[in-house]
């Protein structure tokens, strides 16, 4: 493989890493945000709660609903996107790895 | 002289040896790699690709001490803020019957504008940190395969397939 392909492939990863990293980070945030809200939104509720599992349960009965499963799995793509990405970096690490070591003489021969 | 102060002065330091460090080595490799390879003019090892190379490592490491920088004052605001939060609700935090009703009064109390800005500056600088990290670890492994194509005999083979 030339280096010139090579580098383009490492500019590439990384680029996509960078994106990747950007897309999983606004994800988990739409999530944060919209637990935090649910729970102001019931704190009355959860403040009743006789203990946690009771409180977990209401929580859980609130967050029951589209909005929050389209942003869960929003949240599991941006994720695996991040996961592939890194994988690829690493990847090209590998090969520039095996492009740097000696050939053993044995393979030489 | 804060923590802080003397943090980022170590840090600033550290960062200048990395950059020499890294010039010094692609000074010396620039040498022995010119015109010998073949290559074209813009070719692996070439003295024009050394000091592109050069230049984007010093910006890089510029980058990347500047956004830490930035990174800890925006971790310093956000913690800031809590502890200013928590010294305001003490009274409440104290008579919270136990910790998930201390969380929600201090989540209702974290519900501010205020707040979400200084989560979102925390954020942006994290990404930007991860940014000039990546370009980073991008250039070394650039510098890495460069040497692959300048080391004697260790021109990566045309024909292999990496996949």
């Amino acid at each position: 493989m030339q280096h010139d392909e090579l580098i383009r492939q490492i500019d590439e990863a990384y680029r996509s890493l960078t994106t990747a990293r950007e897309d999983l980070a606004s994800a988990d945030r739409a999530l944060s945000e919209h637990v935090r809200a649910v729970r102001i939104k019931i704190a009355d509720t959860l403040l009743e709660a006789k203990n946690e599992r009771t409180a977990n349960l209401y929580l859980e009965g609130a967050l029951d609903n589209e909005d929050h499963r389209r942003l869960l799995a929003d949240k599991e793509r941006a994720d695996l996107d991040h996961q592939h990405a890194r994988r690829e970096v690493e990847r090209l690490h590998l090969v520039v790895k095996v492009l740097s070591a000696p050939i053993p003489t044995w393979a030489s021969s | 002289m804060t923590d802080l102060q003397k943090i980022r002065k170590r840090l600033h330091k550290e960062m200048e040896i990395l950059v020499d460090r890294t010039v010094d080595e692609l000074s010396e490799e620039a040498v022995p790699s010119t015109g010998r390879d073949g290559h074209g003019p813009h070719g692996p090892g070439t003295p024009q690709r050394v000091e592109d190379l050069l230049g984007e490592i010093s910006a890089a490491y510029s980058r990347l001490g500047a956004t830490k920088r930035k990174l800890s004052e925006a971790e310093g605001a956000v913690r800031h803020h809590e502890q200013r939060v928590r010294v305001e609700k003490r009274q409440l935090l104290t008579n919270a019957k136990n910790e998930r009703v201390a969380g929600l009064v201090l989540d209702e109390a974290l519900d501010t504008d205020q707040y979400r800005r200084l989560l979102k500056n925390k954020e942006s600088a994290e990404l930007d940190h991860f940014e000039a990290r990546a370009e980073v670890d991008r250039l070394q492994l650039s510098v890495k395969l460069l040497r692959v194509g300048t080391a004697p005999g260790g021109a990566p083979d045309e024909g292999r397939d990496d996949r």
